[in-house]
């Protein structure tokens, strides 16, 4: 009797892990560093469907031929469950030893011998499976097959929270069309940045940039070229920039870069940079293949010392109008001396 | 002629029904209502090209329900009827299998064979 309620002790502690841990990683972590505090198991393995990640959580004592016999069998598991022939080199292996508290110890030459495989299930729709793995032949009974269905099913319904959470998160993030960041998180961004900057007195630049003609390329060739007339942009922008710089898409056919600890003269080095590349990249619209033009406008702290992360965004605006005053196609930058017309022009 | 068929099929479908709602009880304590069904309507979309009427087999989390089965079954002779139900079955125990080798089947070998000879037995009379 005192065997069972420590069981079910147990069993409510490892649920109550899963249930608080709030990502994936977490959940399947949960899982793998406490199972064996129920279960006599030298390995838990789980293999996602979403991306094919199989992780593999062991025993420092498991056998390499163990190991094996664990990804095999959890491959073979999977594809009976969904019925999807699974190639091993799809698949994302993450091996992780740990010291478990079973009673049995594997050895050298130890083999799969015995396992509970059961898919992770929400909503009727397969997410993965889940096994339990052990070297001893019959080492589960229907007791270990209650709990660790219990188990599964708030692996399962965990996962399926995580991931609303996390598309969520996605959306409140990233703008849809683009992939690049929203208005709403560049916002926050350079709120951040801006007082960072101002603070620490440290260079921080911003370029903001509109695609030239882009109200002719909606009405000659509809809204879906014009959605790909923004996703070309967005690329070009995520490929010209360092990994630390920031792009977001700020409204319409407008896009905004944050450079951060990033003097004027570099950041006009960039933008031209980025210019360049729009201008000789060609985009296929229709039947045609179109060489897109954009105009930029650069701002930087410490050219000027904006009040606000607003006034500042004002300053690269009016550059950018400049750009576009000039014949667009082509970089401005803001003179604070000129204010409130950028007079740099830096190209053609 | 036809009425003794469909008398024999009613008959099979009962047993079947009974043996079915034994598996649904003691597997669903062991899994839980929603895998089993799961298992259950995998298995039958595995083999239900070779065996058609267990298309008509009802599953849910509610339960296994062969009552749609009842009105569809006059056309199909009872060894059919039988050999279908004997494949499900089959498939049924090798899904239980592939997941948790014996523990499952340790648990329904008792339930199961009795109730198969008892068909068996139906059939060949």
């Amino acid at each position: 009797m005192r065997i069972i309620f420590k069981n079910l002790r147990t069993l409510w502690s490892i649920i109550n892990a899963i249930n608080a841990s709030g990502e994936l990683t977490g959940i399947i972590e949960a899982a793998g560093s406490r199972l064996s505090h129920l279960f006599d198991i030298l390995a838990f393995s789980i293999l996602l469907k979403k991306d094919l990640d199989l992780y593999v959580y062991c025993d420092e004592s498991s056998s390499r031929l163990f190991v094996d016999g664990v990804v095999q069998n959890t491959i073979k598991t999977f594809s009976f469950i969904t019925g999807e022939r699974i190639n091993p080199e799809q698949i994302t292996k993450r091996l992780a030893m740990r010291r478990f508290e079973s009673r049995w110890k594997g050895t050298s030459d130890s083999r799969l011998k015995s396992y509970i495989s059961l898919p992770l299930i929400n909503e009727g729709k397969v997410l993965g499976c889940a096994s339990l793995n052990s070297d001893h032949t019959n080492a589960f009974d229907a007791q270990a097959l209650q709990f660790f269905s219990l188990i599964t099913y708030q692996m399962a319904s965990s996962m399926k929270h995580s991931q609303i959470i996390s598309s969520m998160k996605d959306m409140a993030t990233y703008d849809t069309l683009t992939r690049l960041y929203n208005r709403r998180h560049l916002d926050q961004v350079l709120e951040e940045e801006f007082r960072n900057s101002t603070l620490s007195k440290q260079p921080l630049a911003i370029v903001m940039v509109d695609i030239d003609h882009f109200k002719p390329i909606n009405d000659r060739y509809g809204h879906d070229e014009g959605d790909k007339a923004l996703i070309h942009i967005a690329s070009i922008l995520k490929g010209s920039l360092r990994n630390y710089d920031i792009v977001s898409r700020f409204g319409g056919e407008e896009f905004l870069v944050i450079l951060p600890k990033t003097l004027m003269k570099d950041a006009v080095v960039i933008a031209e940079r980025i210019r360049r590349s729009v201008e000789t990249t060609p985009l296929s619209v229709g039947d045609e293949k179109v060489n897109l033009t954009i105009s930029l406008g650069v701002a930087a702290i410490p050219a000027i010392w904006p009040d606000s992360k607003e006034e500042f965004i004002k300053c690269a605006d009016i550059a950018l109008y400049e750009a576009k005053d000039k014949g667009r196609n082509r970089v401005c930058f803001y003179v604070p001396t000129q204010h409130p017309v950028a007079k740099g022009v830096l190209s053609r | 002629m036809r009425k003794k068929k469909t008398t024999a099929n009613l008959d099979l479908i009962d047993l079947y029904s009974r043996l079915l709602n034994e598996i649904w009880g003691k597997v669903s304590e062991l899994i839980g209502e929603s895998l089993l069904a799961f298992l259950i309507l995998l298995t039958i979309d595995r083999i239900s090209d070779k065996f058609p009427i267990l298309r008509e087999i009802r599953v849910s989390e509610a339960g296994i329900s062969l009552e749609t089965m009842r009105s569809q079954c006059q056309d199909a002779s009872p060894e059919d009827l039988h050999r279908s139900f004997q494949g499900f079955v089959k498939s049924l125990f090798n899904s239980f299998t592939a997941l948790a080798a014996n523990v499952i089947n340790r648990e329904l070998l008792s339930t199961v064979l009795p109730k198969l000879r008892e068909a068996e037995k139906m059939i060949s009379r």
